[in-house]
């Protein structure tokens, strides 16, 4: 990480840029793209899903999947709203995705809600309503169960998810640089 | 798997099932009452047929493939959940495949067994050293990085069957108003 790192290179007009800075490649699919929110400088990457159209019971307008500013969803990883019954009736709810926050290639992702500057290595299975915290890491292969909540400054690994390591203070400022840096890099060739 | 080989698919599909446009069909498939079929799945009857029960929710990711000669048949309220491959010999009631989950060729699965995120299923070694089809007893659970075995004792049931129950009722509700329906012949 740093100012003579390579760029990241893609084929022209294979992504789709917005007026908000969002890179969406043209062969992610994106289902219920009215119930989705991108904060900006967002990227998602070619293979991935997301699903929009899993909406909560209650009529009218909603948004399912928000993710923020200078978030990566990498290649083929598949963000779904998580679901349960509550007072009888089936419902999916919203997934909430803050600033910050890189998903690798490969992930599962089911949470109910991921925190500023988390980074989720590849083939990670994050379950259902699982709560991630600001700045944690999720190391590659990790398998997090229904429900499981990690706190902040934390890292996690194994199947299924424990607690493994913590992280510095000083990881804010870093994983800011590391986020804007990729946006920097990644570009058309 | 975007190229389409392998034989022409043939699909029987019953009125109230739900399939996606995106999905990738091949062989001699059977689709039983309210099956729910989300966009990219792919089932593969590369060998014989695949029989899928009323009632099963295939997610995005999902891939059945049956390489025999014999048909697959699956029962009925089974969730296959994303990304998960299976090439089971037969799979009965109420099972649940979790995110990832993997059942190789040579498994007879029962009902309501779970297989845990992440696994591998199989078949255990006889004691000759070879592998042969082998029985999955009803109320199995795979878990865990070593995709161990262990029995459920069945605890909540009947408030996991009325959650299937409600979330594929819910589903067959949801999926038509956003998602292109494949329209079967």
């Amino acid at each position: 990480m740093g100012a003579f790192d390579s760029i990241i290179t893609y084929e022209k007009g294979t992504y789709i840029e917005t007026d908000t800075g969002n890179k969406v490649s043209r062969k992610a699919t994106i289902i219920g793209a009215t119930n989705i929110i991108l904060g900006g400088k967002s990227i998602i990457q070619l293979g991935s899903i997301l699903r929009g159209d899993l909406k909560r019971s209650i009529s009218g307008q909603n948004v399912v999947i928000s993710i923020g500013r200078y978030c990566l969803i990498g290649e083929n990883s598949i963000i779904r709203p998580p679901g349960k019954l509550y007072k009888g009736t089936f419902t999916f709810y919203p997934i909430r995705i803050s600033d910050f926050v890189h998903i690798n290639s490969n992930c599962i992702i089911e949470a109910g809600q991921i925190g500023l500057g988390v980074e989720i290595g590849k083939n990670c299975i994050i379950g259902k309503f699982v709560i991630i915290k600001d700045l944690a890491i999720i190391l590659p292969n990790t398998v997090l169960t229904e429900g499981t909540v990690v706190p902040s400054m934390s890292i996690w690994g194994g199947n299924p998810g424990k607690l493994i390591d913590t992280l510095p203070e000083t990881y804010q400022e870093t994983m800011e640089a590391k986020c804007k840096n990729y946006y920097q890099r990644f570009r058309a060739a | 798997m975007s190229r389409s080989s392998g034989p022409l698919p043939k699909i029987t599909a019953h009125s109230t099932s739900i399939i996606c446009q995106d999905t990738n069909l091949q062989g001699d498939i059977t689709i039983n009452e309210g099956v729910v079929v989300h966009p990219k799945t792919s089932i593969l009857a590369i060998g014989g047929p695949i029989i899928i029960g009323k009632n099963c929710i295939i997610e995005e990711g999902a891939m059945i493939i049956n390489r025999n000669a014999e048909s697959l048949r699956i029962g009925e309220y089974n969730q296959f959940m994303v990304g998960c491959r299976i090439e089971a010999n037969s799979i009965g009631n109420w099972n649940t495949f979790q995110p990832r989950s993997t059942v190789s060729n040579g498994i007879k699965i029962n009902d309501h067994c779970t297989f845990s995120a992440g696994t591998i299923t199989t078949p255990s070694l006889t004691i000759s050293g070879e592998t042969e089809i082998e029985n999955l007893p009803s109320y199995t659970t795979i878990f865990g990085s070593k995709s161990e075995r262990r029995t459920w004792d069945g605890t909540n049931q009947v408030a996991e069957q009325n959650l299937r129950e409600k979330h594929i009722e819910y589903l067959r509700e949801i999926i038509p108003k956003y998602n292109r329906l494949r329209v079967i012949t």
